[in-house]
């Protein structure tokens, strides 16, 4: 039997870890923020989003191990004048900045996520785990907004990415 | 109450599934019936079997 794997989003200072099935980038360290703290465009320079960092975790255990885990999207992040980034790391780090107006500029998220445009470019995370443990599987992945004073308003179309791993 | 242990620290004490006190998220291994089927550790187990069953030579 397959385990049943999800994405957690880690937020706050705990971090206090919730289940996500989108990730909404706004301008404070919450989940699902709706349209509180709303990215806010620059008068000149870059804003950023507060970084949101999420994690592949077992909710239940495989038959045998879960890894080799790749992190990729489509080649396009389709955000006029906003550019996303990721990296990823071990060690948790809570999300900074001026709530409402800008995140703290990230110095983990610092890749253009559109470079990772399919599963032969993708990005491996580090992550593995094994029957019997449950849990976190992936290290952290740490992903935030710029944006330049081209920024278009309003709500901007949902992208995906994906994380893909193997399971025995 | 299901009993966990947390694969980095070692710690059981306030250890829940994936997450201990110590550690924030992490890797937990069951340690009692009830933690183990929190875990689906028992289904995994039989998907095992049935997965050696259906790759055995014959």
């Amino acid at each position: 039997m397959a385990a049943t794997v999800s994405i957690q989003q880690a937020y706050g200072a705990g971090p206090s870890n919730t289940a996500i099935t989108n990730c909404r980038f706004n301008t404070d360290d919450t989940v699902n923020p709706g349209t509180v703290n709303p990215l806010v465009k620059p008068a000149a320079g870059t804003n950023r989003s507060y970084w949101k960092t999420v994690y592949l975790n077992a909710d239940t255990t495989p038959s045998g191990t879960i890894n080799n885990l790749l992190l990729y999207c489509d080649g396009t992040i389709g955000w006029t004048g906003c550019t996303l980034f990721v990296g990823a790391s071990g060690t948790y780090t809570e999300a900074t900045g001026t709530p409402g107006t800008t995140g703290t500029d990230s110095s983990l998220a610092t890749v253009n996520f559109e470079r990772y445009s399919a599963v032969a470019s993708a990005k491996a995370v580090t992550g593995t785990i094994s029957n019997p443990s449950t849990g976190k599987i992936s290290d952290y992945i740490v992903m935030q907004v710029d944006l330049s004073t081209s920024a278009v308003a309003g709500t901007l179309a949902t992208e995906t990415i994906t994380i893909q791993y193997d399971e025995t | 109450m299901s009993k966990w242990k947390c694969n980095y620290c070692k710690e059981t004490k306030g250890v829940i599934n994936g997450v201990c006190p110590n550690c924030g998220p992490s890797q937990t291994t069951p340690q009692d019936e009830e933690a183990k089927k929190e875990a689906g550790y028992y289904e995994a187990e039989a998907a095992k079997k049935l997965a050696a069953e259906v790759n055995k030579p014959e």
